[in-house]
């Protein structure tokens, strides 16, 4: 506000026309503010301008032609939006872009909302008047080789075992997945916003561009010390579609197609619902939920199942957690622990605060595991025999459920979930010598972004705008309003502040939180306990689109320091902050995307600040128009408890908790 | 406003930067020492890339003295935390030396580029380079007299303008210019001439006026204009460094072909006309039998919207050479006898 009184107010005409502006915005700012349209291809309104496509030409008298992402306006401009020189210069520069990017259109989910398509057409550039110069440029997966695998490289190169050998063991290297992040250097258009979103917003920088001249080339760092987080911000930001998360929609269709007696359940993250409409041409921040749940089935899953009921989990536990950590004097902040990005990115540049993690699972692996424990029991399978699909906003997922650490464990397999063949496959173990990680049963067998998900209804031709509506399938698909809000900045925490006020209420009234564990409904229950369930519900200090967040939060009589941070670059100046001994924080909530889930690296492209905002509006409104808002309120929830766990801490330990490390590392490879 | 008596006294004289910039030396001064900041710096370019300009390297090696008393000036008057010299890595080598003892305790420092490169002449280009970051030229605005080394307003010159600006000071400037003449059967040389003085007489004077047919390329050996004979006779040395000699008997297509790759492989890569443009012309030319309306789109395309003056200045060889040599006439070669 007072830059802008500030500044000076001017008049400009473009195209003959009068236009207000203040000193200090550039000419495409008031074309966009005007509603006149003007091409773009690296300009992205999170990053700051680059001037790198020369796209968004226009003609400025005394000037000649000039980028208008650039160029500031001044008193009496004279604008000129498409003259023959602005369309002949673009052409040929809309041309060369394209030259450098091979069409793979056929298999690339982005080919429906993709900027090089619109513009060709647009403006009559061929697509390929040139040869394509990067025929031979290669594709990279990030994370290819795995923590364990680059270890067991560098110890090959120690001990210089025999060739054969290497061979051998190059072999079961190339078992480890295909990594999480594709990025394919032949679709490159050299725009440098993935280098610049990785090294300024996300801190990472594990992008470097090397060479010059058209020699220029980007690829993954070789340095030990940055690693990829996954967390897929260049995915959303890349405006030629040459990242993307390491495909599982065909793995997922062949499934499909080839059901044999598999249970397939598909499971959506809260932050879905307000997304993927957008996919189908719908507005920002259309709740979905249940065109979403009539999809899947429509697409052949059996169930369609609810993150958010996994989101109340995270947030019981959490909160039971929170409560253990205050009391037991152990250090703090406790560090939330939902978003793979984040935890990447602490497990690896900041190891000291590993143990500073809850231990809670995230929404996703918790329902996934529950899928394949609880709910198989119910109807009567095997946990081999179900087969679970997330559709997430979010690429570290993929890294995330080929986690050891997040798989079934095999001892628990054979003793409650029939896990028949564990005797002959651990024979095989030994024989083969192969790792551990083959015996053990993935929670979550495949994610697949909302992107993905989307371009997989449109290959199935199903559209949200002609599709019954159905609600979600019982028993994970019911879910409380602190399960959806997980999809915003400060979702989290709000829910865990919730349900721990609840908690404490409970503990003062009991002595202990043996009735947690047990499940019981308060609300249910007689009319005098049932005001220890309704609490503050409210926590609007955490919410918003800030990158740092601070709040004093008064619970149960104490009074607590909390932060919500958004964006790597923002969690890492707040753990050096941490570090340093500069702040001190009771609980901590980080998210590695901006905005959190709802500017997640698997959502719908274009994203931009007023976007996320739309999708986060959204979610609180699903969050205060449901009658259940608190994790503890949820029936379905409470039911595993009372039935499943019975109060078996041992067992709610090994199914929903996991434990976080310092780690290597991890590696790419060209495919 | 602040104002300073050197600084008039530079004005007066008319400098104009002799980087080929053109721009005046005492509006640039002015804009540094107007800038609040207190932290400002001064930079010396003597990466001297262009082919066929070495009038820097004559100057560090006769008169070093004068660039290094032309520095600290600029730092005095500025009141600047520190003075750097860019050189070029084989100029390192040969004046590194004797500009250390020169430089003494003063606050000036060698900066060495680590590749002989051509975009590192670029100011901007080579704060980046000086700042550990990648050699490439900044979007202006801002100019680096407001946001330049470190962020700081920082005040760029070339060698030979600070040269000037310690004659200039002890009032004996005369108004010359270093010009430098090398060719295809010519040995280099450096001279000192008159700036009002035509191209022409230039050559004459030298007494290097060849022989046999030629043109000459004003400006370096890969940016400069191509003019024949009869276009030099009233354009004055005033913004040019230095002229190159073509014999008429040359093959062509190696001429072409060799600027066209030199900009190619020199580009920084950061744009998308100067890298893809100059990459395309290259190839286009290679392959033969070239669209020439195409080729002229990119030459348009890559003068008008490249985002630094090198887009720019990779044009002017080729454009110059097909209208003012060739004289075709058939395509809009662009009009054009300044150099960038």
């Amino acid at each position: 506000m007072l830059l802008e009184k500030m500044s000076k107010k001017i008049q400009i005409l473009i195209n003959n026309k009068n236009y207000f502006a203040q000193e200090g915005q550039t000419i495409l700012d008031i074309a966009i503010k005007n509603n006149l349209f003007i091409p773009t291809l690296c300009k992205h309104p999170d990053l700051k301008i680059h001037g790198k496509c020369r796209v968004c030409l226009v003609e400025v008298e005394g000037l000649g032609v000039v980028t208008s992402c650039s160029t500031p306006v001044e008193n009496g401009m004279k604008i000129k939006l498409d003259t023959p020189d602005v369309a002949r210069a673009r052409k040929i520069n809309l041309e060369m872009i394209f030259a450098e990017h091979i069409e793979k259109c056929e298999f690339c989910v982005q080919s429906d909302s993709c900027a090089l398509k619109d513009s060709s057409k647009k403006y009559a550039a061929p697509l390929a008047r040139f040869n394509d110069r990067k025929k031979n440029y290669p594709v990279w997966h990030f994370g290819a080789l795995g923590e364990r695998a680059i270890k067991k490289k560098k110890k090959e190169i120690d001990e210089k075992i025999e060739k054969k050998d290497v061979e051998l063991r190059k072999k079961q290297v190339k078992q480890h997945g295909t990594g999480f992040i594709q990025f394919d250097a032949s679709k490159c258009i050299d725009c440098g916003i993935c280098t610049e979103i990785c090294r300024e917003k996300q801190t990472v920088d594990f992008y470097e561009t090397h060479g010059k001249g058209y020699l220029t080339q980007t690829k993954p760092t070789d340095d030990f010390k940055r690693d990829c987080t996954y967390c897929g911000q260049c995915v959303v930001h890349c405006p030629a579609g040459a990242i993307q998360g390491v495909s599982h929609w065909k793995n997922v269709e062949e499934l499909l197609e080839n059901k044999q007696d598999k249970v397939l359940v598909a499971q959506i993250a809260p932050s879905i619902r307000v997304s993927i409409g957008e996919e189908f041409g719908m507005d920002y921040g259309q709740v979905v939920t249940e065109q979403l749940a009539a999809a899947i089935h429509e697409l052949g899953f059996d169930y369609a199942f609810d993150v958010t009921c996994g989101a109340d989990f995270t947030t019981y536990e959490e909160a039971r957690e929170l409560i253990h950590w205050l009391e037991s004097g152990k250090n703090r902040p406790m560090l939330t622990s939902c978003c793979p990005g984040w935890v990447k990115f602490v497990e690896f540049y900041y190891p000291d605060f590993a143990p500073h993690l809850t231990t809670t699972r995230s929404p996703h692996i918790i329902s996934g595991i529950l899928a394949k424990t609880y709910f198989a029991d119910l109807i009567d399978k095997k946990a081999k025999d179900i087969i679970v699909v997330s559709i997430m906003p979010c690429t570290a997922k993929k890294q995330e459920i080929s986690l050891y650490r997040h798989k079934l464990d095999s001892d628990l397999c054979i003793e409650r979930l029939g896990f028949e063949d564990y005797e002959i496959a651990t024979k095989c173990f030994i024989k083969h010598n192969e790792n551990k990680d083959e015996l053990r049963l993935p929670a979550v067998d495949y994610v697949l972004t909302a992107r993905e998900f989307a371009y997989l209804l449109k290959r199935n031709k199903i559209d949200f705008a002609k599709i019954k509506p159905r609600a979600m399938d019982s028993p994970l698909g019911e879910y409380s309003g602190a399960g959806v809000i997980y999809g915003a900045s400060g979702g989290v925490m709000e829910s865990a502040l919730r349900t721990a006020d609840a908690f404490l209420r409970v503990k003062k009234k009991f002595g202990s939180l043996e009735p947690v564990l047990l499940g019981k409904n308060f609300v249910s229950d007689k009319k005098r306990l049932s005001n220890i369930a309704t609490g503050r519900i409210d926590f609007k200090e955490v919410r918003g689109e800030q990158g740092i967040k601070e709040a004093t939060v008064k619970l149960g009589g104490i009074k607590l320091k909390m932060a919500v941070v958004n964006g790597l670059g923002n969690a890492r100046a707040l753990l050096d902050n941490l570090a340093a001994r500069r702040v001190k924080y009771d609980y901590v909530e980080a998210m590695a995307c901006p905005g959190g889930c709802i500017g997640g690296g698997g959502q719908p492209v274009p994203v931009s600040s007023q976007i996320r905002i739309k999708r986060s509006v959204a979610l609180y409104g699903i969050d205060k128009d449901l009658k259940i808002r608190t994790a503890h309120d949820n029936v379905a929830l409470l039911k595993v408890y009372r039935d499943y766990f019975q109060g078996d801490e041992a067992v709610i330990e090994s199914l929903l908790h996991c434990r976080y490390n310092k780690i290597d590392r991890g590696g790419y490879k060209e495919v | 406003m602040k104002t300073h008596p050197l600084i008039k006294k530079i004005e007066q004289a008319g400098l104009i930067g002799r980087g080929c910039g053109t721009f005046p030396t005492a509006k640039k001064w002015q804009a540094v020492l107007n800038e609040k900041e207190k932290e400002k710096y001064v930079i010396c370019n003597a990466s001297e890339s262009e082919p066929g300009i070495f009038k820097d390297e004559f100057i560090l090696n006769n008169y070093p003295e004068k660039v290094i008393d032309g520095i600290n000036l600029a730092i005095k008057t500025l009141g600047a935390r520190k003075g750097f010299i860019y050189l070029k890595p084989s100029y390192y080598d040969k004046f590194r030396q004797k500009l250390e003892v020169l430089i003494g305790d003063d606050k000036i420092e060698l900066f060495s580029k680590k590749l002989g490169d051509y975009i590192g002449g670029e100011e901007s280009a080579m704060i980046n380079l000086m700042e550990g970051k990648r050699e490439e030229p900044r979007l202006k605005p801002p100019f680096v007299t407001s946001i330049g080394f470190l962020n700081k307003p920082t005040l760029v010159n070339n060698c030979e303008t600070f040269y000037d600006i310690a004659l200039i000071d002890r009032g004996k400037y005369e108004h010359e210019r270093f010009f430098c003449i090398s060719g295809d059967k010519t040995l280099p040389a450096v001279f000192r001439f008159d700036e009002k003085i035509t191209v022409k007489e230039a050559i004459r004077k030298s007494g290097l006026y060849p022989d046999f047919p030629f043109f000459i390329q004003l400006g370096g050996k890969m940016s400069g204009t191509c003019l024949r004979r009869d276009q030099t006779d009233d354009l004055s040395i005033k913004y040019y460094a230095g002229l190159f000699i073509h014999s008429y008997e040359k093959d062509e297509k190696q001429l072409i072909r060799s600027w066209l790759k030199f900009f190619a492989e020199e580009s920084c890569g950061q744009c998308v006309p100067c890298r893809e443009g100059a990459y395309r012309l290259y190839n286009l030319y290679e392959s033969g039998g070239y669209d020439k309306e195409l080729f002229t789109d990119i030459l348009f395309t890559m003068e008008n919207t490249s985002l630094c003056s090198f887009g720019k200045m990779a044009t002017v060889a080729i454009s110059s050479y097909f209208k003012n040599i060739k004289q075709e006439k058939i395509l809009d070669w662009k009009e054009r006898l300044t150099c960038y």
